[in-house]
């Protein structure tokens, strides 16, 4: 009988592989739900009017916003949902707490960076489609440069990972506690409501979606990304590394 | 070597002690099985040894490590039981694959030759099968992974009795190919009794017995005839188990400590001597009265 | 609007966990299908491309947009309109024409009831006296569709002594403009959403109406004119 030496690093490496076999259909569902914003979105994103007491122009911004955030939404629940698997299931196969979370962790990345690249694109598709299907004022904003194409993809991919990760965590969070599962919804989105008035908490909200909304350095953005989600996984792994398999 | 070695091990859940102060060594390359009452703690030390719970106290060594959260001892075992979470996208033969690589020794035809073997479809979904069906494919799984420490926990739930034979002799027949180190719980000790070289009996989550499976089938003699030559032969810490059959007849269990001229000297009274089955045996061992379930209906 | 926001978000989340939890598609077919997708999309960012090189050559439209500056294009017309030469700049088209024989010594210009006659009115007087009204209308407005956005107006005689100009029918143009995604507009000065406003406006143009008249005809504007000037007259 021959007892195997191995590595953290194979055996990460074969899990990610398992798990991206075993969830390739979330990419199904990220197209699904593209090609819905899309549809969302040809009634354009926003709209505006411009006009003497002659003649009124109503103008329907078109842009790939809700496609995005579509997206971003889709990522957070892919991270949500890796967490829950990771939980569950990886313990049945070869694996430690560290390698189902590293393991997780790039899984993430690839399915960030698919989001990312796919929802900069989908966006051309609803320019095309638009051109096609309407009459436009200008075509201006229709081909966008390659350098811009990039750009966009890298802060979408970098937001998805943002994402993600914050996914990723809350579902730790909720295997570790189930009262969790509502508790954090809850003063989610009531301080989303109470952003609206100024309390205390809302100017916290705020500052917070300012920190990387607001953000106009790309190397900055990158960093400031990179850090929180390192600082995500980093508490994760740690505070997983003692957990118990549950049923 | 040893390959699992347990002293004084305890898990104890919200105040219940589930294992308690087991000591145990599980030698390399045997089949031992475990047995035990429903909730004696056989599938928490199951657990315990694959590193999937931590003890409360006592330690568990398997490969000489600490199995919990060990990434070696991880990849050389692999536990099976009705729980396996297989992907639900995947069909068996694509399942197969994504799971043996994780698994050095996996034998790939052998897989594929015990799926045909038990009429698993290769492109059938593990979400359609029948329970009986999933618990082939886990035993599949189990076998062609040869881990060094393969564990089976009621593998054979809703498996007809033609398949568990099956799966028993194909079990063997790999370990004799390949062996290792395994640990089979199960309720039908009478089926899998051939397979066994040790057997582990577990009783309220404390070691009872733990012994070869030659040696379990003298461990105890059964005793029929007339009470008062019984009643005058065996010592009352003796007796395993007793059953009024008439008016003035037993049937009795009890360890056997006899020599032989006790026994033939019984048998010249009328005694009857009989083996007792090891599943029989472990019933009696794991009873809380000594009379059975008969005792209830005769209180009077 | 902001209590719309948690809505919005929360119904692609119900639908992702719909449609992640029924369906099960198998693993081959994924594969297959999420490849198309991607290639699909590929495919699309070419034809944007080639269609958005192939249009930009041939369309006034896009370099009027880009070439446009509101400020200087009004005051360039306004003088040209003073000056009479309003025909001869380069964006303004004729938009409408009519004549007609008037013998009398009178005339009152005037528009609908309570309204306000939209483009702006010059008066000419021509060197002889041929009994002739001709009122040409001009506009820097751009065609959009075939149409002009602002339609010319109507222009005709009313009883023995009127000419009565009323504005054109009310448009209401719907149309649609592409903008970058905010994550390429958050990193890049110069995208940030441009300032269509101003340039919408200003497509709309200038309008004016060019009245020539008989050299001694006597002419009276009525109220909700703008008039630009009068050429060739004593006052």
């Amino acid at each position: 009988m021959s007892f195997h030496e191995t590595n953290l690093l194979s055996v990460t490496k074969k899990q990610f592989i398992y798990k991206l076999q075993a969830n390739l259909g979330i990419l199904i569902s990220l197209m699904i739900i593209q090609l819905l914003a899309l549809l969302l979105s040809t009634a354009g994103v926003s709209s505006m009017s411009v006009g003497t007491n002659l003649t009124i122009i109503n103008l329907k911004i078109i842009s790939g916003d809700i496609i995005i955030v579509f997206t971003l939404i889709w990522a957070f629940i892919v991270g949500y949902n890796t967490a829950g698997n990771a939980y569950r299931l990886d313990y049945h196969f070869v694996t430690n707490r560290l390698s189902s979370n590293l393991a997780s962790g790039c899984f993430l990345l690839l399915t960030s960076l698919l989001a990312g690249i796919t929802a900069t694109f989908c966006g051309v598709l609803l320019r095309v489609l638009l051109y096609f299907w309407r009459d436009l004022l200008t075509t201006k904003g229709l081909s966008m440069a390659p350098a811009l194409l990039m750009k966009g993809s890298y802060v979408t991919v970098l937001y998805a990972c943002l994402l993600s990760a914050l996914g990723y965590f809350y579902g730790m969070l909720a295997q570790r506690n189930k009262a969790l599962t509502v508790l954090i919804p809850v003063l989610f989105f009531g301080s989303l409501f109470a952003a609206a008035k100024d309390t205390r908490a809302a100017q916290l909200f705020r500052q917070v979606l300012v920190f990387y909304f607001s953000e106009s350095s790309l190397a900055l953005f990158t960093l400031k990304i990179v850090l929180t989600v390192a600082l995500l996984f980093i508490t994760i792994i740690l505070f997983t590394n003692r957990m118990e398999v549950r049923k | 070597m040893h390959c699992i070695e347990s002293k004084n091990l305890s898990k104890t859940f919200d105040k219940i002690k589930a294992v308690h102060d087991l000591s145990f060594t599980i030698e390399e390359n045997k089949i031992t099985g475990l047995v035990g009452r429903n909730g004696a703690g056989k599938t928490t030390l199951l657990k315990l040894i694959a590193g999937y719970l931590l003890p409360t106290t006592g330690e568990i060594n398997v490969f000489g490590r600490n199995p919990f959260n060990n990434l070696q001892v991880a990849a050389n075992l692999i536990f099976i039981d009705d729980q396996l979470a297989l992907p639900e996208n995947l069909s068996l033969e694509e399942t197969l694959a994504a799971v043996g690589q994780f698994y050095p020794n996996w034998q790939a035809e052998l897989a594929r030759a015990l799926l045909d073997y038990f009429s698993l479809q290769p492109r059938q979904y593990y979400a359609n099968l029948s329970k009986g069906m999933k618990s082939s494919f886990n035993m599949i799984i189990g076998i062609a992974a040869r881990c060094p420490l393969t564990i089976f926990d009621e593998p054979t739930v809703g498996m007809d009795a033609a398949v568990r034979k099956d799966f028993y002799r194909a079990l063997l027949k790999d370990f004799m190919q390949y062996p290792r180190t395994i640990i089979f719980s199960s309720h039908l000790l009478s089926e899998i009794e051939e397979l066994l070289d040790d057997l582990l009996l577990i009783k309220a989550g404390e070691k009872y017995l733990h012994l070869p499976l030659d040696e379990l089938r003298n461990y105890a003699v059964g005793l029929t005839g007339r009470e008062s030559i019984i009643r005058k032969m065996t010592g009352q810490e003796q007796v395993l188990f007793q059953q009024k059959l008439g008016r003035d007849s037993i049937y009795l269990v009890a360890r056997n400590t006899f020599d032989q001229q006790t026994l033939q000297q019984a048998r010249l009274q009328g005694v009857e001597i009989s083996p007792v089955a090891t599943d029989d045996l472990c019933i009696y061992l794991t009873a809380q009265h000594k009379g059975g379930i008969d005792d209830v209906f005769s209180r009077n | 609007m902001i209590a719309l926001l948690p809505l919005l978000t929360l119904l692609p989340a119900i639908l992702i966990f719909l449609v992640l939890g029924k369906t099960r598609v198998s693993f081959r077919r994924t594969r297959f299908v999420f490849t198309v997708y991607l290639v699909f999309l590929l495919l699309c960012t070419g034809a944007a491309f080639i269609t958005a090189a192939a249009v930009e050559t041939e369309s006034a439209l896009n370099k009027e947009i880009t070439e446009i500056d509101p400020e200087t294009s009004a005051g360039e017309f306004y003088a040209a309109l003073s000056e009479g030469r309003v025909a001869q700049l380069p964006e303004v088209e004729k938009n409408g024409y009519w004549s007609f024989t008037y013998p009398g010594q009178e005339l009152s210009i005037t528009t609908a009831e309570g309204e306000h006659f939209e483009p702006s009115i010059v008066i000419e007087r021509k060197d002889i006296n041929d009994e002739t009204i001709e009122v040409t209308s001009y506009t820097s407005s751009l065609k959009f569709k075939g149409n002009y956005l602002v339609s010319p107006p109507t222009v005709r005689r009313r009883g023995e002594k009127y000419l009565e100009l009323t504005n054109g029918t009310s448009n209401v143009v719907t149309t649609y403009i592409f903008a970058d995604d905010w994550t390429m507009q958050q990193f890049s000065a110069d995208r940030r959403f441009p300032d269509y406003h101003w340039k919408l406006h200003s497509l709309l143009g200038e309008q004016a109406v060019v009245i020539r008249v008989p050299k001694d005809l006597q002419v009276e504007v009525g109220r909700g004119f703008h008039v630009v000037s009068l050429i060739n007259s004593d006052s």
